[in-house]
């Protein structure tokens, strides 16, 4: 199984650290080795020293070999010596050699099991006789061992301060990550101020910049689902506060008076209703694409015959043309809520025997419906408003009542399904709304 | 008591008119900023009830203006907006009071009664004048622990001149207090108003400034 480390921090260190080891131990192999190489030709080169300079006394003095013989033990780990004649005779030897031959048959290095020990040995040859010198091995592979060791010790020194200076290093090197994440865990919801780029961390900006853009459009989103909520306490409450204080009225006043009360209060709770009726409409879609969507023509045909009753109580004359319209890229039943917010209105602010135009058409990848009613129509900035806060239809500047949420449903809905709502004044008085959507098959 | 109703729903501006009036108050209806502006400008106000949400300009702005020109009318919010937040915002752009909708008619008589006897610099709720006392919230006027009975526009034009603490109030000025901008008001029906009230109650309690108008006259 793998070992994925969870922070970067425990990454870094992780491949850093297995990197240093790595190294260190190459460092250390060939260090021992170098070593071991060193050392041997220093005391091959002793020994050989040794051998040369017994044999050169040799030739001034005959009776070394006596004095050599009575020289008793060297002490261990020192260098012995034995002189022996051609035929491999022992003529004499040092203390502390052993009591078999050493020499070899012939001059130079060599090694040698003599006397239970290992020996290297060098041989020289000196007239009649052959002069050897001899070390034990054990000194020599003790030797080596402690230097092993030492290195190893400083090896492990050495690994665990780079180890700790890289541990801090890379703290150190992430500290902007650690202001950053600090910045963001300080962070209010809804606050303005962008993130600030972490200072020596020109890698961070590009990121600091995209979160900075995403917490811009959440922002922007944030303020219109409160702008939402905001117009919808005002559409949901202030029919309920009509409705309460029309009916204290009613309750202190007398004749004509009460009368009137009760009919506003009637009047309240109808747009209350109908306000409660289109958010709930609202509530029932998710907004989630999940079908091959139903082409325009078809959803517009539907709501006409949904509003038939009305269309026929007012006694409209419904134009309905498509001009190859397709079917819009969106969630149908938000098409299908846009759409019949639209249609509602227009057929209820038609005048009786007036004519509701409904045209639909697609030219490349966008398709749109126009609504048009021969109604009283807005002024510019009536329309302007209408789309601004979603609110409808203001006369004189008061609410005539009846529209509530429909335009500012429309416009979330339309938004929300990546299409536009556009108000334009009728070819004949009266509003057109236009709405827009991307069409499906050309995304 | 003279009031200037802001709201620019028909529905809800309807009720609150009619419901202040049978309360005594004298209500003017506006429906947008402009026209609030406007009325502002033209006559006298013990109080504004003003709506956040106006086709032309938002509340709070409206009312920001009105404090930074030195307005200080008593003004009463009327909001659908319920947070903290906005809360604390129309309090701290100029607001005395904040009524969240639905409101209770009773309440907002209440709490407009509470404006404007801190707006008069009264702690009590009912005035007193000499032998008179007078309990605007209840309707109730004493004369030495006497019930009298006056009729709202009485009732009213006395409540502007306890109100006036001693300021000469034009015949217009009491108009508007007494009728509001809806009723007709005919040309003697003040006189005979002051006639009346000086019959119930003393001679003496209003005084005619010659040329100016009327103001409130000695204790009864």
């Amino acid at each position: 199984m793998r070992y994925h480390p969870s922070s970067l921090r425990g990454r870094l260190l992780l491949w850093l650290g297995v990197g240093l080891s790595a190294l260190w131990l190459a460092l250390a192999l060939w260090l021992h080795g170098e070593v071991r190489d060193r050392v041997a030709t220093v005391l091959d080169q002793r020994l050989a020293a040794s051998a040369r300079m017994v044999a050169s006394l040799l030739d001034a003095d005959s009776d070394l070999a006596a004095t050599l013989s009575g020289a008793g033990a060297l002490p261990s780990g020192g260098i012995a010596c034995e002189i022996s004649g051609l035929r491999g005779e022992v003529l004499a030897r040092s203390g502390g050699a052993p009591d078999d031959a050493l020499a070899l048959p012939r001059d130079g290095f060599g090694e040698r099991l003599a006397g239970g020990h290992r020996w290297r040995v060098y041989t020289v040859t000196q007239g009649a006789v052959r002069v050897t010198s001899a070390e034990r091995m054990a000194g020599r592979t003790d030797f080596m061992r402690h230097v092993a060791w030492l290195l190893l010790a400083a090896l492990s020194a050495g690994l665990l301060a780079s180890l700790t200076l890289v541990y801090w290093a890379v703290g150190r090197a992430l500290a902007p990550l650690s202001s950053l994440r600090r910045q963001l865990a300080e962070r209010d919801a809804g606050e303005q101020r962008p993130l600030s780029a972490p200072v020596g961390a020109v890698e961070l900006a590009a990121m600091v910049a995209t979160l900075n853009q995403l917490l811009s459009r959440e922002r922007a989103a944030l303020a219109r689902e409160r702008q939402l909520t905001d117009d919808l306490a005002h559409e949901l409450r202030t029919p309920l506060a009509a409705i309460r204080t029309q009916l204290q009225v009613a309750k202190i006043a007398h004749g004509e008076r009460a009368e009137h009360a009760r009919s506003v209060a009637e009047q309240a709770s109808q747009r209350l209703g109908h306000s409660l009726d289109q958010l709930l409409a609202l509530a029932r879609e998710d907004g989630t694409l999940d079908d091959e969507g139903v082409p325009l023509v078809v959803l517009v045909d539907e709501l006409l015959e949904e509003q038939a009753q009305a269309i026929g109580q007012r006694g409209l004359r419904v134009c309905r043309r498509d001009q190859g319209a397709g079917t819009p890229a969106a969630p149908t039943g938000l098409v299908r809520i846009s759409l019949r917010n639209v249609i509602e209105n227009a057929v209820r602010h038609s005048p009786e025997g007036a004519r509701l135009t409904v045209v639909l058409s697609g030219s490349g990848a966008e398709c749109a419906a126009r609504i048009e009613d021969q109604g009283a129509g807005m002024s510019p900035q009536q329309r302007h408003q209408a789309l601004e806060r979603g609110w409808h239809n203001r006369e004189g500047g008061r609410r005539e009542g009846g529209q509530g949420l429909g335009l500012a449903i429309v416009a979330t809905v339309m938004a929300r399904t990546g299409g536009t709502v556009t108000l334009s004044a009728g070819a004949e008085g009266g509003l057109a709304v236009n709405l827009r959507w991307p069409r499906a098959g050309t995304v | 008591m003279h009031l200037l109703l802001v709201e620019d729903d028909t529905l809800l501006g309807d009720g609150v008119q009619a419901g202040l009036q049978l309360h005594g108050f004298s209500v003017a209806w506006v429906g947008d900023a402009a026209a609030a502006d406007g009325a502002l400008g033209s006559a006298d106000f013990d109080a504004v009830i003003l709506d956040l949400g106006l086709p032309d300009e938002d509340g709070l702005a409206l009312l920001g203006r009105w404090r930074r020109h030195g307005r200080l009318e008593p003004v009463l919010l009327l909001t659908a907006r319920d947070g903290v937040t906005h809360r604390v915002r129309g309090l701290n752009a100029g607001a005395d009071d904040y009524l969240i909708k639905p409101f209770d008619l009773e309440e907002l008589v209440a709490r407009l009664h509470a404006l404007l006897r801190r707006a008069e610099g009264r702690a009590d709720p009912v005035i007193e004048y000499g032998r008179l006392r007078f309990d605007p919230a209840r309707r109730q006027l004493w004369m030495d622990d006497q019930l009298v009975t006056l009729p709202r526009r009485e009732r009213a034009l006395l409540q502007a001149l306890l109100g006036s603490r001693g300021r000469v109030l034009t015949a217009d000025e009491l108009a508007d207090r007494v009728y509001g901008w809806t009723d007709g008001v005919e040309s003697n029906a003040l006189a005979v108003h002051i006639h009346n009230l000086r019959r119930k109650l003393g001679d003496s309690l209003i005084e005619t400034v010659r040329g100016e108008g009327y103001r409130l006259g000695a204790p009864p």
